[in-house]
């Protein structure tokens, strides 16, 4: 699943077996899906500066933004930029309209609509980003947090947020009814239609 | 140009003990005076209390017994949402064969906000969906009540020496002056006063009062007070486990620090109000019992009663130069009015904030009645006035649109304000209908009534 | 359900108990154990951004009337949703409260709520009456100062008063100025910025919750310290070991790390003896000293110390510590004949002891009615009886003109109009 060694050469999206993503999903660059991984349509994931890894069990929904972008004052050619990786973990759910950034997101987060993340957060574990909430900041945030309202107040959950086990077997039987879907590409060229 | 339809752009004087300036609208108008009244010269009740999550009816004996709140529907101690029950299955062994086990239904609460649960503080979940849930009670509430029966002992006897002392008659000492406001119970003034009073007479109980003497424990005062623990100078302290005061002073009897105390509290309900004019006590406005609802039981609103002006367009207004503005009268009544306009008066107290001159026109308008059902009737022959095309611009159903000259008299950078008097007959539909009524139409008498009218016009053309 | 809660004696309804203070206002029923509701005095006109706040000295009274009845009517129809004209009121008042101010808001109460009465209750007295005591040395720790106030067997020793403007408000002003100086901020771009730089000021609620939520006050020894540290000019003394720091996130991008020797320090404020070495600590002293001597003992005895400055973790041991460290000193101790001292713990948070006073004598439904101000009376003479204006006379004229008044000793220790 994670083949990240071979960042340079490879542009294009390894989408494991079991993984159902939409054919009219944006995915650009060297982007790895795991299995039991949803990927709605219009769901954008952008691997610019450097490739994506993400886990199995997650759940990408519309508009979502999935980027791994230069920060805003590097330019993309400049000499001595890293790529870095930017690693999802399992059981996430990115609902409708959310972007996210953030290098390093662990396991059964929740980024709920229209919430931003910026580049330098840490996501942990359990954690809830609540709606609008634009999370900026250098930090590691500790597991189990959830942040919500205008001004970002933190409170923390005694317990992790359900993944969406009913949810994403849903899906994976419904979607193929109505979309096609992409399957992973073998060194490069467009995607193979179901 | 929406901005000249504004509602503060044109507002109506209302005399009452102080004279307030608001837009009709705002306005309510008690048709038993005849006059205008505004939110703040009339009193305000509590008519109906409801909850507003669930919008629920709540008969005020109700309301005062759980104290103004809701029975079903929480409020989430962390962000003051309102909470859901939730509902999951939890595997509890059978009442009858303890080593089997079934799904049985197991409620919470949560907010669907900041994620709360009533787990996070330790909650068990209940197995109904409501009516399940209470609120931790104060632990100091019967200390208190002991200390309220004890004074009301004490002030029971106080008013009985009263009672008494106004019926015998006797001459006052001045001891009992001070004790008027500040001094507390009998007791007190026996032992203030220096000089032999006749309440001196001593604490027992006399002449039939047949209720035990309640003595009260007096609170012990304590020599060492609990300082801090030791590991609050060096434990790293997690900010979302400490609560914000506004978290604590939702529940002013605990005020808990921990987030891990935060009990949820029942929905505080909300109410309808009802107005009642100052002078005549008639109600200006009551709302229906029904939370659900929004119309009114009796809606005696300005706007329905009083027509209404506005401005339609103006010119550039420039210094000392006679300008002609377009405004519109609205007849908000069934039946014909007739309006006269008049120019303030010199010296009027009212007049205070104009700027400039106006001219009014000085016939008479008339106004038509409002018809609802003029639009549709297509046969209906439009009545015919004999507008004076130079007072009046256009007629429209109920609303005419007229002129009136304006010469600014002050260079200033502030808007121009012009003020008239607006006279116009009322018929009280309200007067009670005298027995000896012909058959036919009825016309109430018609009273003349005079409104003050500013007009805000905007600055002057550069 | 206890009685109290429905009809009184005689049908009467509850009395409406308010506490309207500096910061917050409590405000509920007569005879419930505490107040349905504790809000911050202030109130936001639509379109504001800033909110207004209600307690106001230099404002003139047209203003203050206007705010005071907008104020007033949120508590009548958002919080308590009764009808004013239905319920006497009961109203805990600091005795430093200027006239003015009293005056406009029984006129707001009387001419534009029409409510039946209105008792001017002070809070000291009425902290007393939760604890079924008769005498105590009450101190009330509130937002805009510290006031003690003696009260011997039910009168309160008017000559006797100390105050100093030490109470939240100072000690949000210090914070503020040791986190703008002190602090850094973190925003997504980069790390340790002024704070000046980044949000200008720090707002007030953020500075509040950043005392509420951090800090705390350190027990006797460790405050000298502290305090030596920060006075010694030639850096000898050395501050004892500060707590850890905290990192407060301001929105989603910004952090502000407060540092761990700001949470310890800036309550000593309260404590730091300035020229006229004057602390929280030696105005009860003060007062004891200016009390008669037969009353020292046992007001010594009883202290109580409520207000809503006094919940700060740590407060009341380091003030008793301090008293017993002050009252060695020369001053002090050749005045004083007993040393001892003890706190009382009434039966309710500081905050709403007062309220809770005024709430039991509100339940007092037998009396409460002929120790208030009417309104048939405040509409004959147009103003109401305080305790420093001698010229109105008392609202039931129970003594006869003509009679000598009282010798002068009496007059020392009462209220009298």
């Amino acid at each position: 699943m994670s083949e990240a060694k071979q960042i340079m050469a490879q542009k294009s999206a390894k989408i494991a077996a079991g993984a159902v993503v939409c054919v009219e999903s944006e995915i650009r660059g060297d982007v790895t899906i795991g299995a039991r991984t949803v990927v709605h349509p219009k769901a954008r994931i952008i691997a610019e500066a450097g490739p994506i890894i993400i886990g199995e069990g997650n759940l990408i929904e519309e508009q979502a933004l999935i980027i791994n972008s230069y920060p805003e004052n590097i330019m993309p050619d400049a000499e001595g930029v890293e790529p870095k990786t930017m690693t999802i973990g399992t059981n996430n759910v990115f609902e409708v309209g959310c972007v996210s950034q953030a290098l390093k997101i662990g396991d059964n987060n929740v980024i709920e609509s229209k919430a931003d993340l910026g580049r330098n957060v840490i996501l942990t574990g359990g954690c809830i980003v609540g709606a609008c909430c634009q999370v900026n900041t250098c930090e590691v945030v500790p597991e189990n947090t959830v942040v919500y309202g205008s001004s970002c107040i933190r409170r923390v959950q005694s317990e992790k947020p359900q993944p969406q086990t009913l949810q994403l077997d849903f899906l994976m039987k419904i979607l193929p009814n109505y979309h096609h879907l992409k399957k992973t590409v073998k060194g490069g060229g467009t995607p193979v239609r179901n | 140009m929406a901005s000249l339809l504004q509602p503060d752009r044109v507002v109506y004087l209302v005399r009452g003990e102080k004279r307030i300036r608001a837009p009709l609208s705002q306005l309510y108008f008690c048709r038993y005076c005849s006059e205008l009244r505004s939110l703040e010269c009339v009193s305000h009740e509590v008519d109906s209390h409801y909850c507003p999550s669930c919008l629920e009816n709540m008969p005020s004996a109700e309301a005062k017994l759980k104290k103004n709140r809701c029975a079903n529907c929480f409020d989430c101690p962390c962000c003051m949402h309102t909470l859901s029950t939730r509902a999951t299955n939890i595997p509890a062994p059978l009442p009858d064969d303890p080593t089997k086990t079934a799904m049985k239904k197991a409620y919470y609460l949560a907010c669907g906000f900041c994620r709360w649960t009533s787990r996070d503080v330790g909650m068990a979940d209940k197995s109904v969906a409501s009516g399940g849930w209470q609120e931790p009670e104060n632990p100091h509430t019967q200390r208190i009540n002991k200390l309220i029966e004890y004074y009301q002992q004490l002030a029971h006897r106080e008013k009985q020496e009263r009672d008494r002392k106004k019926l015998a008659r006797r001459r006052q000492c001045m001891p009992l002056a001070f004790s008027e406001k500040y001094g507390l119970g009998t007791r007190l003034q026996k032992q203030r006063s220096g000089a032999p009073i006749s309440s001196l007479a001593g604490l027992s109980l006399k002449e039939g009062e047949d209720q035990k003497e309640i003595s009260i424990e007096p609170a012990q005062a304590l020599d060492e007070v609990e300082p801090l623990p030791e590991d609050c100078y060096t434990r790293p302290i997690s900010l979302p486990e400490v609560t914000t005061l506004r978290q604590r002073l939702l529940q002013p009897d605990f005020q808990p620090a921990g987030a891990s105390q935060l009990h949820p509290r029942h929905k505080h309900l909300l109410m309808k109000r009802s107005l009642r004019c100052r002078k005549c006590e008639h109600n200006l406005s009551k709302p229906e019992f029904n939370p659900t609802s929004i119309k009114f039981k009796i809606q005696l609103v300005a706007v329905s009663y009083i027509p209404e002006v506005r401005i339609m367009s103006i010119p550039n207004l420039r210094y000392m130069k006679e300008s002609q503005v377009l405004l519109t009268l609205t007849n908000p009544v069934e039946n014909i009015t007739h309006v006269t306009l008049g120019a303030c008066e010199e010296e009027d107290p009212d007049d205070i904030n104009s700027t400039a001159k106006v001219i009014v026109p000085t016939k008479e308008l008339v106004l038509a009645g409002k018809d609802a059902a003029a639009e549709y009737d297509e046969l209906a022959e439009p009545q015919d006035f004999q507008d004076d095309p130079d007072v009046v611009a256009f007629r429209k159903s109920n609303k005419i649109g007229f002129f009136i000259k304006v010469i600014p008299q002050k260079e200033e950078d502030a808007d121009v304000t012009v003020s008239f008097k607006i006279r116009h007959d009322f018929r009280n539909l309200a007067a009670p209908i005298r027995p000896s009524e012909e058959a036919g139409d009825v016309a109430a008498e018609a009273i003349w009534l005079v409104h003050h009218v500013e007009l805000r016009l905007g600055p002057l053309a550069p | 359900m206890p009685l109290f809660d429905g009809l009184g004696s005689g049908g009467e309804k509850t009395a409406i108990v308010i506490d309207l203070g500096a910061a917050y206002t409590k405000c509920g029923f007569a005879g419930e154990t505490g107040p349905r509701f504790i809000i911050p005095s202030e109130i936001r006109k639509p379109g504001q951004q800033q909110a207004t706040k209600v307690v106001q000295y230099n404002i003139n009274t047209e203003e203050l009337y206007v705010i005071l009845k907008e104020f007033i009517h949120i508590l009548y129809f958002r919080h308590l949703l009764v009808n004013p004209r239905d319920r006497r009121v009961v109203i805990i008042e600091s005795i430093l409260c200027p006239s003015h101010f009293r005056e406009t808001l029984t006129k707001v109460f009387f001419k534009q709520f029409e409510v039946p009465s209105v008792l001017f209750a002070p809070s000291h007295l009425m902290a007393i009456m939760t604890l079924g005591i008769n005498s105590a040395l009450v101190m009330d720790c509130g937002h805009t100062e510290t006031l003690v106030l003696p009260v011997y067997e039910c009168t309160p020793i008017l000559p006797a008063w100390e105050a100093l403007p030490l109470g939240g408000k100072a000690i949000h002003k210090e914070l503020d100025g040791l986190l703008v100086e002190q602090c850094t901020v973190d925003t997504d771009t980069t790390t340790g910025q002024s704070v000046p730089a980044v949000i200008g000021t720090i707002p007030e609620e953020t500075v509040e919750d950043i005392k509420v939520r951090t800090c705390f006050v350190s027990d006797l020894q460790r405050g000298l310290k502290i305090q030596e540290a920060k006075f010694n000019l030639d850096g000898t003394a050395e501050r004892p070991a500060p707590p850890p720091d905290v990192d407060y996130p301001l929105d989603g991008e910004k952090i502000l790390h407060v540092k761990g020797s700001i949470r310890d320090s800036v309550m000593e404020i309260l404590f730091e003896q300035d020229n006229e070495e004057k602390s929280v600590a030696s105005l009860i002293l003060d007062a004891l000293v200016k009390c008669p001597i037969d009353t020292r003992k046992v007001l010594s005895e009883n202290l109580v110390v409520i207000g809503g400055t006094a919940m700060l973790p740590g407060f009341l041991h380091r003030l008793l510590a301090e008293i017993r460290l002050l009252v060695e000193k020369p001053k002090y101790s050749d005045v004083l004949a007993s040393k001892s001292f003890r706190i009382h713990a009434p039966p309710a948070k500081p905050s709403c002891t007062a309220w809770l006073g005024g709430a039991i004598f509100g339940a007092l439904q037998d009396i409460l009615g002929s120790r208030s101000v009417s309104r048939d009376y405040y509409n004959q003479t147009g103003r109401i009886p305080d305790w420093c204006c001698l010229s109105s006379p008392p609202p039931e004229s129970l003594y006869e003109a003509g009679k000598t008044p009282p010798p002068l000793m009496k007059r020392a220790f009462s209220t009298e109009k």
